[in-house]
């Protein structure tokens, strides 16, 4: 589905992404964890098709296609989900209108005909149980006035409406309540299929308890520095990140010795 | 830089050649007369002057603008004028090219005794001088305004609009100008509207053109009387390079509602002055506008809303979309008189700049002679919100479309306060 080869990307003059490697397959889940400035979000950014970031080296292949080659709505209609981490708010357009835009962009990528007002609000309706969904919710301007809650469950619900290959959750625990994470846990294991493939970024393990990776990737200075199975979250939760970070340093300053 | 001096010169050389000796019915020369005759007395203005600073007046000063004689063949532009009526709506039409009404292609069939609807120049044949004198032109602040002292002077022909008391229009009164030709001339249409005692009506002034250069300076003037409801729209989309320099003015008596729309993208220079007088208590006025700029153009909004007596509210909203190397002006004068206790104003205007050789000039100004009133005024200015737009083209969302989208968003709550559905439409369609 996916394979990142040594990403090197930087903001301005500031390195990020200092060469990652990452493979994933189709039905997998992959977490992404690691210290505050790590790259974590940047690395999301990037596969959705953030122009603020520089990729100075390395590629993407995305189901057998140079990702870094597409716009982000070409990617979006290539398969690609990313739920931001702070959702923008965009007053004057309604949820609505908003999203059926979005779905009729992607079919419309993929040579489908596209939804009328009917076909649409059929689609929409069922994800808007899943999720508890509010009608009022979607005649709103796009997440404006929403509360956190309300902006991350909406990130789940597009992602359930546009239903991706590959979704991205970028933090999308950050913030939430343990209910709200529940519900936006659950979204998640709903859209989980043998076809699909999530990327899960987080800071906390506790997001991991209710959706299960199946890889542990933890990102420092840019690099993934440690990769493991899902027991790798709880010796971070039991230990923190100092350890890691301690032994990427004692590596990174021996390589250099080495030099 | 041509001179205003030339200007009025060659004004005064056209004047003399079509007006002097023209048997003109003697309202229309006595307008004629006292219009040049008060243009001489203030001039044109210049750069120098502030409420002329960002305008672009030599490009109007520097050209030879001729008065349209009589359009030939006016009934073949059926099918052109089709292309400027709004879509799907009944109104009754009033169309003038050139400055001239024409018989043929208007369309008007609300009537009654009282009620009466057509130019100038025919009604006042039918009936008599119209009461010209009783109207607004001799408001103080009008007189010195050179270019309607122009708009006098070069005067042919306006509509003339008067509904009588307790009278509820149906549909929407449209009125077209179409500046036509190959010539290089000038249009002056002064439009006359007088609206009774509460009454409802809906007037649509939409300014066209189809020849390349010319000046089209209008003049409207409406009034409102007590408990009236009128809601007021104008649609400029003259030929890109066109010049346009339009002034209305509206005066509100007790109780009355009105509801203004300026919406202005065509013309390379263009000047909207729109200035309500709240004259009596319990006056509300909603004056809105929406100016869209690119290429070249210029587009310089003064507004100015006075609340003369007690208990009146007035909300102004101008959002302004500047794209290219265009630039825009917006100067908002609400003036409380003394008398105008309680008065609640609130004013705004808003910018997008869509590129970075676009250019604004904002510039509120509130002068306040009462000590109980609640004004507020407030400009933003910035660009298209970057996240917006990733946001929306990470969810599929084409880079047209998604800009489209921001900019609609933008301009809503404008376009949505107008009561005609397919001018609604027609605005989204501009953007």
């Amino acid at each position: 589905m996916l394979e990142i080869k040594n990403l090197w990307a930087r903001i301005e003059d500031k390195e990020i992404l200092r060469g990652i490697n990452l493979t994933i397959n189709k039905g997998e889940v992959h977490a992404i964890m690691g210290p505050n400035g790590s790259g974590k979000s940047t690395l999301a950014q990037i596969l959705a098709g953030r122009e603020t970031y520089e990729v100075t080296e390395g590629s993407i292949n995305f189901k057998g296609n140079d990702l870094l080659d597409m716009d982000p709505e070409i990617r979006a209609g290539e398969g690609i989900f990313m739920a931001f981490q702070y959702p923008v708010e965009i007053p004057g357009v309604s949820c609505t209108y908003f999203l059926k835009s979005a779905l009729n962009g992607i079919r419309d990528h993929k040579g489908q005909p596209p939804l009328d007002a009917m076909e649409f609000l059929s689609t929409i309706r069922e994800k808007m149980d899943i999720l508890g969904i509010d009608q009022s919710l979607i005649n709103r301007a796009v997440n404006e006035g929403f509360s956190g809650g309300e902006k991350k469950r909406n990130e789940i619900f597009q992602m359930q409406v546009l239903n991706p290959d590959l979704a991205i959750l970028d933090e999308t625990d950050s913030g939430l309540d343990i209910d709200a994470l529940k519900v936006v846990a659950s979204g998640v294991t709903q859209f989980k299929n043998p076809e699909k493939s999530v990327i899960v970024v987080t800071h906390y393990q506790r997001l991991l308890d209710y959706i299960t990776p199946d890889f542990i990737h933890v990102l420092y200075n840019g690099k993934i520095v440690k990769s493991g199975g899902k027991e790798l979250a709880h010796k971070l939760e039991d230990e923190g990140y100092d350890r890691i970070k301690n032994e990427a340093d004692s590596l990174q300053s021996a390589e250099e010795s080495t030099v | 830089m041509k001179s205003s001096r030339e200007f009025i010169d060659h004004i005064q050389n056209e004047y003399d050649k079509l007006y002097k000796s023209n048997s003109a019915p003697e309202w229309l020369t006595n307008v004629r007369a006292n219009g040049i005759a008060k243009l001489k007395e203030i001039g044109f203005p210049s750069n120098r002057n502030e409420e002329w600073r960002f305008f672009n007046l030599s490009s109007i000063y520097g050209n030879k603008f001729a008065i349209p004689g009589t359009t030939s063949n006016v009934s073949a532009m059926n099918s052109q004028i089709d292309n400027y009526k709004l879509n799907n709506t009944d109104a009754d039409m009033l169309v003038f090219i050139n400055g001239r009404m024409s018989e043929d292609l208007s369309d008007f069939k609300t009537g009654g005794k009282e009620l009466k609807m057509g130019s100038l120049s025919s009604l006042s044949a039918k009936e008599g001088p119209l009461p010209f004198d009783n109207t607004l032109i001799k408001h103080a602040e009008l007189e010195k305004n050179a270019f309607t002292a122009l708009n006098s002077a070069l005067l042919t022909d306006g509509a003339y609009i008067r509904i009588p008391d307790n009278t509820t229009l149906t549909k929407p009164i449209h009125i077209l100008y179409l500046t036509t030709g190959t010539d290089k001339v000038t249009v002056s249409p002064h439009n006359l509207v007088t609206i009774g005692e509460n009454c409802h009506a809906t007037i649509l002034e939409s300014y066209v053109g189809d020849c390349a250069d010319y000046f089209s300076n209008s003049v409207t003037e409406i009034m409102v009387d007590k408990n009236s409801i009128v809601n007021h729209y104008k649609l400029q989309k003259e030929s890109d390079s066109a010049h346009h320099v339009g002034t209305v003015y509206a005066y509100q008596h007790q109780g009355s509602q009105f509801t203004s729309c300026t919406i202005a993208c065509g013309s390379r220079v263009n000047r909207n002055n729109v200035h309500v007088f709240l004259g009596d208590e319990n006056t509300e006025c909603t004056l809105n506008g929406l100016y869209l700029g690119k290429g070249n153009q210029q587009i310089d909004n003064r507004t100015r809303i006075d609340h003369a007596k007690p208990n009146c509210r007035s909300w102004e909203v101008f959002k302004g979309i500047l794209d290219d190397k265009s630039s825009g002006v917006f100067n908002g004068k609400i003036y409380v008189h003394q008398d105008a206790q309680k008065t609640d104003a609130k004013q705004t205007n808003r910018v997008l700049l869509l590129s970075d050789d676009a250019k604004i000039n904002t510039k509120p100004e509130l002068e306040i002679f009462a000590d109980d009133v609640k004004c507020t005024h407030g400009a933003t200015i910035g660009q298209l919100d970057d996240e917006a737009m990733f946001y929306l083209r990470s969810r599929g969302i084409d880079y047209k479309s998604a800009y489209a989208m921001l900019t609609k968003a933008f301009a809503a709550d404008v376009i949505d306060g107008i009561t005609i559905e397919s001018l609604k439409e027609e605005v989204y369609k501009l953007l």
